[in-house]
């Protein structure tokens, strides 16, 4: 019962932060950064 | 029973001139941050007698990490840092990609002053306040029903001090390397992109509860983990060794610069919490006049120029007050409040974190019957292996050979440290840093 309800909150939790635009946002940015680091080396 | 519904009915009360209160101390913590921020740059003038940049952003992340280990420690205790995690877990995440933003940009920071010189990295990077705004409003409603005047002051205020940064650009163009222009103003803008995008997760944090000084702590390990990566995979390890050995006597300034900037960062992130980034990153970009004082006055930049230049940089200098000035007293007003609070609602219901522990964290305040932080012998422990290699590393320091002024680096450092105080005093006078 206690473990169930543990996985129910990480499963929510973690389904908030893949569904989250900012999430999407930043990981398009760094990636950008990444490759103008590469760029500019 | 009644003694909490009593206190609760008293905050309700006190709740307007505790918002007043909040953000003449987001405010000040602004301006706080933008000294101790643009104090930090000066170690960076060090890529001018020849170190790697990716070694100094290593050395500095390096000071940085050791810094926000030890200084959460040492003001509230790691078991605070372990409370609000416990409360929203999924902020390590956050956490974790600020840092290695921030690596990646201050990275980028490094190969721009080379290319370019600090004088015009400094507000091309600094134009990230025009996106901190955008993001703000965008996803946190900020400036959302705050009336034209506030509107008009922030973003007046951030196009003031962007128009003064440029007069301090060209005013001091010429006089720092040229060899590879384009690149460095790619590299000092993309800085800028990252470095605006690191505050939403800034202010997710913020929204949800989080202590600053309990994100700034999982926030190392990113920047630490990215910087370890870029620097292995850009030098290779064998030659970073060899570097890390040839630079060891200027190491401890390196890792100082990066101590000096968490200091300047923690009191951002408390602008960023209590005004918004909207407000807080322009109040906090104000590092860029201190740069220059630390430029002209420590490094004499300047030294030999003509008084017309001296007369551009003074300008460009009183817009970028005026801009701060118009932000300062542009804070947001009871319905922008509110607007936030729906931000936070939304946050708080994405991730499940109490609505109370929320509303209490929004106000710098604990939640009633809360434990309150106590230090233990493995913050301490902390500190004192932290402050051991801040010490081994002193020992084997030289003074860089370079061009520098003790005299105005005193009077600065001075300052600097009376504005730690007050700023230090204040935060916990009213929010026991929570």
């Amino acid at each position: 019962m206690h473990r169930s309800g543990t996985n129910q909150r990480i499963t929510k939790r973690l389904q908030g932060i893949l569904t989250d635009v900012h999430l999407w946002v930043l990981l398009l940015v760094l990636a950008g950064g990444l490759l103008l680091l590469r760029f500019v080396r | 029973m009644q003694t909490s519904a009593a206190s609760q009915s008293q905050a309700e009360t006190n709740a307007p001139s505790r918002a007043r209160t909040l953000q003449r101390l987001g405010i000040l913590s602004g301006f706080a941050a933008g000294a101790w921020l643009g104090a930090a740059e000066a170690p960076t003038k060090l890529v001018s007698i020849g170190i790697s940049p990716m070694l100094i952003s290593l050395l500095m992340v390096i000071g940085v990490f050791l810094a926000r280990w030890s200084l959460p420690a040492l003001i509230l205790g790691t078991s605070s840092v372990r409370a609000d995690v416990r409360r929203a877990p999924h902020l390590v995440i956050w956490a974790l990609l600020a840092g290695c933003l921030w690596a990646v940009a201050n990275t980028l920071t490094i190969y721009a002053i080379r290319d370019i010189g600090l004088s015009i990295a400094f507000p091309l990077w600094n134009s990230n306040s025009l996106l901190g705004i955008l993001w703000g409003f965008l996803f946190f409603n900020e400036l959302r029903q705050a009336g034209w005047r506030r509107r008009a002051g922030v973003l007046g205020g951030a196009l003031l001090m962007c128009v003064g940064a440029t007069f301090l650009a060209i005013a001091s163009s010429g006089h720092g390397p040229q060899a590879h222009s384009l690149r460095g103003v790619w590299a000092a803008l993309g800085a800028g992109i990252l470095w605006g995008t690191m505050y939403i997760p800034y202010r997710k944090a913020y929204l949800t509860g989080m202590n600053p000084l309990s994100f700034i702590t999982f926030f190392s390990f990113g920047e630490l983990g990215m910087m370890t990566v870029l620097s292995g995979c850009f030098l290779g390890l064998v030659p970073l060794w060899q570097e890390l050995l040839n630079a060891r006597s200027v190491i401890f300034w390196l890792m100082l610069g990066g101590f000096v900037w968490v200091i300047g960062d923690i009191f951002q992130q408390y602008a960023a919490k209590y005004v918004g980034i909207s407000r807080g990153i322009p109040l906090s970009n104000s590092n860029q006049l201190w740069g220059l004082l630390w430029g002209i006055l420590v490094f004499r930049e300047l030294h030999g120029r003509s008084s017309s230049i001296y007369l551009e940089v003074i300008g460009g200098s009183l817009l970028m007050m005026l801009g701060v000035g118009a932000i300062a007293f542009s804070s947001a007003t009871g319905q922008e409040q509110t607007r936030w609070k729906e931000a936070a609602i939304r946050e708080s219901d994405r991730y499940g974190v109490a609505a109370d522990f929320v509303e209490a964290r929004m106000d710098g305040r604990q939640l009633l019957g809360e434990a309150k932080p106590s230090r233990t012998a493995l913050d301490w422990l902390l500190v004192f292996a932290a402050t051991s290699v801040f010490v081994i590393f002193a020992a084997m320091a030289h003074v860089p050979r370079m061009s520098w002024h003790w005299a105005p680096a005193a009077l600065l450092t001075a300052v600097l440290f009376l504005l730690l105080i007050i700023c230090g005093l204040a935060l916990w006078r009213t929010t026991r840093f929570n």
